[in-house]
């Protein structure tokens, strides 16, 4: 896992704890999309990988409803117990969440789908990965994720600010080894785990001044502030990270335009309902 | 509006022995999609422009038998073809005038709604009719709008016939004065036509060698193969359009690559009551 992130696990100085993050919330739709296209039904069992705060369980939490169970992990304690406050303030009963390590998962095959938003993209090896979270379902399970394609996101007409920030962010995941194009080759890793060719949609959020993109964009830059200055690619007086925000707002004023985050892909297929090609 | 053949690349069937094509059938869902999220129900009345026909008849769909669908087409040729198709699917609530979608039109109804799709790209004003358009929507009604966007299509790993036909495809967009960029562009559009600033969401799908991807991108060249060779981009041979959708797949499978389609993006807006 890279210490890079888009998305901070944790709340933010001044949010509740229930709120979901930006990206979370820019997101929630196209997954509970993809999810009910993908064939996600009450009643199953669901694994979310590397569920960070839990926004994406608590989505299939509400598919699976009181008769399914999402159960997610992580690898770390402080979002298995962040999430796990979230789902209690929510008085969910059907989503809990444990500490795990991918390839020691304390599963047996028992579950009807694994899900995953925005997390191979962190991974080394996700093919490898993939295949540990597959032996955790049953036969003819689902599969289910999301990753952005990086290299996709714009401003039209060209907003410089915006995309100068955008300049830094890919520059900060480029020297973090990061996969840019992860949600494209979500068709490969699936293949490469003895899937077979996922179906795949694209989805992404476009928005103008008024919308929360600046807000989204200035908090992935604020988490990679840090990596930005010990690398050299930008220093703290150039981000003017307490102004970021305004500055790309007053941007898109000017240009009276839109910035797009990067999309977000969505691929899913199902494990033959033999599973031999597992063994 | 531009040449016709610019219009047909985009998907429209040229004629009723034609079967829908591939991108038309991608771009159904996302509407499909687009008004159940924007809010089009049961019952509305709809002003819906310059399709052929396909968007008013999935407008039809959703309002029912108690709502009404009017489409605009801006021929006799187009009005019959789209009549016909509404007769087939039996949508009874849906018919067709011709008219100009750049004037003034001959009737001053309200509607609950008013939709389009790959229309206001070939418009020299798109704002000043989107205006015009939109005084024939209630207070509180709803816009909605969707128009592509070609520059995103890319194969991944990088596939030289993918690549190709993609640039062809840019080129034919340029030089015809079509924006191949245009769907982004109705944020600003919405908002020079005094509408409410829009939502908005990007759609498109990835294909890996054995989707419908190959086919989709053949189809789309076979329609600007005209295009391609007056412009000396290619020539017929070089194209070799009836083996195009093979050599796509071929090197597809080969390379374990997958394409995206065009993206179309989603403009939404609710008039303030």
């Amino acid at each position: 896992m890279t210490n890079v992130s888009m998305h901070s696990a944790g709340a933010q100085p001044g949010e509740t704890v229930d709120e979901p993050s930006l990206s979370a919330r820019a997101f929630e739709p196209y997954t509970r999309s993809v999810f009910l296209q993908a064939g996600l039904e009450p009643g199953m069992r669901v694994l979310d990988a590397w569920s960070a705060g839990g926004d994406v369980a608590f989505i299939a939490g509400e598919i699976v409803g009181p008769y399914g169970e999402v159960v997610g992990f992580d690898q770390s304690p402080e979002p298995v117990a962040y999430a796990s406050r979230r789902a209690a303030a929510r008085g969910l009963a059907n989503v809990r969440f444990v500490q795990a390590d991918v390839a020691a998962l304390p599963f047996g095959a028992e579950f009807d789908a694994v899900v995953g938003r925005v997390v191979l993209i962190y991974r080394l090896d996700p093919v490898s990965d993939l295949k540990a979270l597959l032996r955790c379902l049953k036969p003819g399970g689902l599969v289910v994720f999301q990753e952005t394609d990086l290299l996709t996101g714009k401003t039209v007409p060209r907003a410089p600010v915006v995309e100068e920030v955008r300049d830094w962010m890919l520059d900060a995941f480029a020297h973090a080894g990061i996969e840019m194009e992860m949600g494209h080759k979500l068709y490969q890793t699936f293949k490469a785990a003895g899937l077979g060719p996922p179906r795949m949609e694209i989805d992404g959020f476009i928005g103008g001044v008024e919308d929360i993109s600046p807000a989204l964009f200035a908090r992935v830059v604020r988490t990679l502030l840090p990596q930005l200055e010990a690398k050299g690619l930008a220093t703290a007086e150039q981000v003017q990270i307490d102004t970021l925000e305004d500055r790309m707002r007053a941007d898109l004023a000017k240009t009276g335009g839109v910035m797009s985050t990067p999309l977000l892909i969505g691929a899913w297929s199902r494990l033959s309902a033999s599973s031999a090609n597992l063994a | 509006m531009t040449s016709e053949s610019t219009e047909f690349q985009l998907g429209h069937p040229q004629s009723e022995h034609e079967t829908l094509s591939v991108l038309s059938r991608t771009f159904q869902t996302f509407t499909r999609q687009q008004f159940a999220e924007a809010g089009l129900k049961e019952g509305m009345s709809v002003l819906e422009i310059g399709s052929g026909g396909d968007v008013a008849l999935i407008a039809g769909e959703f309002v029912g038998r108690s709502g009404s669908v009017v489409g605009i087409e801006q021929s006799r040729a187009a009005v019959d073809y789209a009549t016909h198709h509404a007769a087939v699917r039996g949508l009874d609530n849906v018919k067709f005038i011709e008219a100009h979608i750049e004037q003034d039109l001959p009737f001053d109804t309200q509607f609950d709604a008013l939709v389009g799709r790959i229309i206001l790209m070939f418009l020299p004003s798109p704002a000043v009719t989107l205006r015009r358009l939109a005084r024939h929507v209630r207070p509180g009604g709803l816009v909605i709008f969707q128009e592509p966007d070609m520059s995103w299509a890319k194969s991944v790993p990088s596939v030289p016939s993918v690549e190709q036909a993609a640039e062809w495809m840019q080129e034919v967009f340029r030089v015809s004065g079509a924006d191949s960029e245009f769907g982004p562009k109705l944020h600003g559009i919405f908002k020079a036509a005094g509408l409410p600033a829009p939502q908005m969401r990007v759609d498109g799908r990835i294909y890996g060698s054995e989707g419908d991807g190959p086919a989709l991108l053949a189809e789309s060249i076979r329609a600007m193969l005209p295009a391609i060779e007056q412009l000396k981009l290619a020539t017929a041979d070089e194209v070799s359009i009836k083996t195009l959708e093979d050599r796509i797949r071929v090197e597809l499978g080969a390379a374990d690559a997958s394409m995206s389609s065009p993206l179309l993006v989603s403009a939404w807006a609710r008039l303030p009551d």
